[in-house]
């Protein structure tokens, strides 16, 4: 019976479930509401429903006050025993409904009038007065218990609307919190077992439109191939069906449909143990909660097709820039090639020497660019293969730097360079090659968007547990906008003239990062902009020069 | 010197092979081609060239196979081609035997300056005991340095390291090779110690230590020791 009484979704226990995780959430919050004594409420909850019990009880109650007044009957006088069995019959609708109360007031009248009022065990009355007091006597009793019952009543209903308002103020709360439609489900699973104490099924649709294949992961019930198939129906009928329908009656949960705006999202199957228990109001608050689920399983749907669309775009815009740097970038080279090597093969009128030499130089200078292409392209692919696995040994900076230099010495020409690499820094362990190969792109950066002849200063020291190689230039710094985005991939600053795909910088990004360093830019306040690369220093991997 | 040596040039790359054979022969060597790696050891076996440009990335077998069973009967110089970002390739190959390697794309003037440096080491290898580099001088014979006439005091494991770059000058020499001639075979992986020696040497013997112009860093392979033509 108590079992039964527990796995039934009814207001009261829901009042009590609620109550307990409250209290345990909220201490103290909701004490106004359900302030009641606990003994009673768990002997009324066993009871409440039966109504023969609370007959019986009614009954009890009235003749166990009538036995405890006999013997005092000669001394507080019959009238005041009316007065007390008045009394039990008021209090007895905190408890009981209607009917059993009228019968307390009954029954106390009939038990008055025999056991107390002269004559004794008869239901004569002698005496006008007592006549009088046994009429007032039932009239107020019926008038009191009825009143009282009907006050519980509404008490009752102000509770269960209480109740439903937190079941769904908390829902909604939660289902607010989520940001995927696997969070959503979870949610819900979690809130049916919460204020129904029943499992769930949950099927999604895919979120193209087609129909599931599996019950969403989260789901709490597991339901084989038949009820698999009723779901299914639900779907594409968008219509409740199962258990405590007219529709496929004998599956062993009922099926709501989750509707979404344009095809059902899913479906949502709740496992309840017995439809007769379940009230009116109840049937709302079920409704009101899968109503509450679809829509914000809606809602993530939506903003799950928002994100999709933007990603969407945002790949179709990089696609797009790729393409079009790149069959730009690859071409210019290619064309300077071809119309160069032509002219030297088939136009006898180029038979000056300075053309000529003019003509090979410009064929040399395109393959540079293409070979500085191709090794762009080939480290971003390395990168971006995430196979990038640095080879570290032990370095020296003020090497790495003059390697770094020296193959930079065409672009780096006629600029006054500045080099401070502090006497105390440690040999680093770190991949050489790729090092250089991050600095060469700062420093080939640099050279592009600063002045010809624009000095350069070129810093190393330790700070911390980090070896800082910053560089430095008096150029005209990043504009704010271009700051945040220089390292973006193909990202190259409005404004600027052609050659390049703006690969240089999130490669040297990349390559640092891969050493678990860092690559910043900043604007200096002096004036031009700082790049500035940081490796960490591990203490095993420090060796000190001359140690 | 005069250029008559025999060059063998192992690649599949008809345009490379062409290229090659254009600039050497224009410089005077003689050249010859095979297309793959049975080819060019037939070819080095009959032919028995001065010189072997072998490119690693043949057709029919890795180019360090054939450069191993060339080092089996021969110790003519080799010098690998490579493509760029295979640093542990080009330092396997050079531990494997390789006098010298480059990479594609390179310059014709770098590629000639690589075969007359390893020519010029097999001629002169055991006779010479002074060389002279810029201002610099070392008598291996004497064990002296000087700089600008003015002897330089050395510790003996930094004259070790100068008299292995000084015998092998123009190559490059893997950190590897250098660490097993001059500390030892259990020292082989503790670059640090080449890193730091190479540091101090340059202090004593460059004219400005930040700016090397004896002892070049090869990038992620290893140092070479200038030679000026």
């Amino acid at each position: 019976m108590e079992s039964l009484d527990r796995l039934r979704p009814d207001p009261d226990t829901l009042l009590q479930r609620l109550r307990k995780e409250k209290e345990q959430q909220n201490k103290g919050k909701l004490t106004i509401f359900f302030g009641m004594c606990a003994g009673v409420d768990k002997m009324y909850t066993m009871l409440k429903d039966a109504a023969f019990l609370q007959y019986l009880i009614a009954g009890f109650v009235m003749v166990l006050v009538a036995l405890i007044c006999v013997p005092f009957t000669d001394l507080i006088g019959y009238h005041s025993v009316s007065l007390i069995l008045l009394f039990t019959v008021s209090i007895l609708p905190l408890k009981l409904r209607a009917g059993p109360v009228l019968l307390a007031a009954t029954l106390g009248a009939v038990v008055w009038d025999f056991f107390f009022i002269p004559p004794l065990y008869r239901f004569s009355v002698d005496r006008i007065e007592d006549l009088l007091m046994l009429v007032t006597y039932f009239i107020i009793a019926i008038v009191t218990g009825v009143l009282s019952a009907r006050g519980r009543a509404q008490e009752k209903a102000v509770r269960l609307r209480e109740a439903h308002a937190v079941a769904l103020y908390t829902l909604t709360k939660e289902l607010s919190r989520a940001t995927t439609q696997g969070e959503v489900v979870q949610v819900a699973v979690s809130s049916m077992k919460q204020f129904f104490n029943t499992d769930v099924v949950i099927y999604l649709g895919e979120p193209d439109g087609d129909i599931f294949q599996a019950a969403h992961p989260a789901s709490s019930m597991s339901v084989d191939e038949k009820e698999f198939s009723v779901a299914v129906w639900v779907y594409w009928n968008e219509k409740k069906a199962g258990k405590f329908t007219d529709t496929l009656p004998f599956a062993q949960a009922t099926y709501f449909p989750l509707s979404g705006p344009r095809y059902p999202l899913g479906v949502i199957g709740v496992g309840l143990p017995r439809k007769e228990n379940l009230s009116i109001d109840q049937k709302t608050l079920l409704e009101n909660f899968i109503h509450q689920i679809a829509s914000a399983l809606e809602r993530e749907f939506l903003n799950e097709i928002t994100r999709k669309t933007i990603v969407i775009e945002e790949s179709e815009r990089l696609y797009k820039t790729l393409f079009n740097s790149i069959s730009h970038e690859l071409r210019t080279p290619l064309a300077t090639i071809m119309g160069a090597s032509e002219s030297l093969l088939h136009d006898d009128l180029l038979s000056h020497p300075d053309i000529r030499a003019e003509l090979f130089n410009q064929v040399y200078t395109a393959a540079e660019r293409l070979n500085r292409l191709v090794e762009n392209l080939l480290n971003m692919t390395r990168l971006e293969s995430g196979l990038l696995q640095p080879l570290r040994d032990w370095s020296d900076i003020q090497d790495l730097v003059h390697v770094t230099l020296k193959g930079l010495t065409k672009e780096l020409l006629g600029r006054p360079m500045t080099i401070d690499i502090s006497p105390s820094i440690p040999l680093v362990k770190m991949d050489f090659g790729l090092i250089e190969q991050a600095l060469t792109n700062i420093l080939r950066n640099v050279s592009e968007y600063t002045p010809h002849e624009s000095p350069i200063e070129i810093q190393a020291y330790t700070d911390k547990q980090d070896c800082v190689i910053a560089i430095s230039d008096h150029g005209p710094g990043f504009p704010p906008e271009v700051l945040q985005r220089i390292f973006e991939k193909f990202y190259r600053a409005p404004g600027t003239r052609s050659g390049g795909l703006g690969l240089g910088l999130s490669i040297a990004k990349g390559f640092v990062e891969a050493h678990k360093g860092t690559l910043t830019a900043e604007n200096r306040p002096e004036g031009g902009a700082r790049l500035i690369v940081r490796l960490p220093l591990e203490p095993e991997e420090t060796f000190t020069v001359g140690s | 010197m005069a250029n008559t040596s025999r060059i063998l040039i192992i690649d599949d790359e008809v345009q490379i092979r062409r290229l090659l054979q254009l600039t050497l022969e224009s410089n005077g060597y003689k050249v010859s081609l095979a297309e793959s790696g049975k080819e060019g050891l037939v070819q080095a076996a009959m032919d028995r060239p001065d010189l072997i440009i072998l490119d690693l990335g043949l057709p029919d077998t890795d180019g360090i196979n054939v450069l191993k069973t060339l080092r089996e009967w021969t110790a003519i110089p080799i010098i690998i081609l490579s493509v760029r970002d295979t640093e542990q390739t080009i330092i396997a190959s050079l531990d494997a035997g390789a006098d010298d390697y480059l990479t594609k794309p390179f310059r014709t003037g770098e590629m000639l300056a690589r075969i007359r440096t390893a020519l010029r080491h097999r001629q002169i290898a055991q006779e010479e005991s002074i060389f002279t580099f810029g201002s610099l001088t070392v008598d291996l014979a004497a064990r002296t340095v000087r700089k600008d006439e003015k002897p330089i005091k050395l510790t003996s494991t930094e004259y070790s390291l100068l008299a292995l770059f000084v015998r092998n000058a123009g190559r490059v020499l893997t950190h590897r090779y250098l660490l097993e001639q001059v500390w030892g075979c259990a020292y082989r992986e503790e670059t640090q110690y080449s890193r730091v020696y190479v540091a101090q040497l340059r202090k004593k013997l460059e004219d400005d230590p930040t700016n090397p112009q004896l002892l070049l860093t090869e990038s992620g392979i290893g140092y070479r020791l200038a030679v000026q033509e």
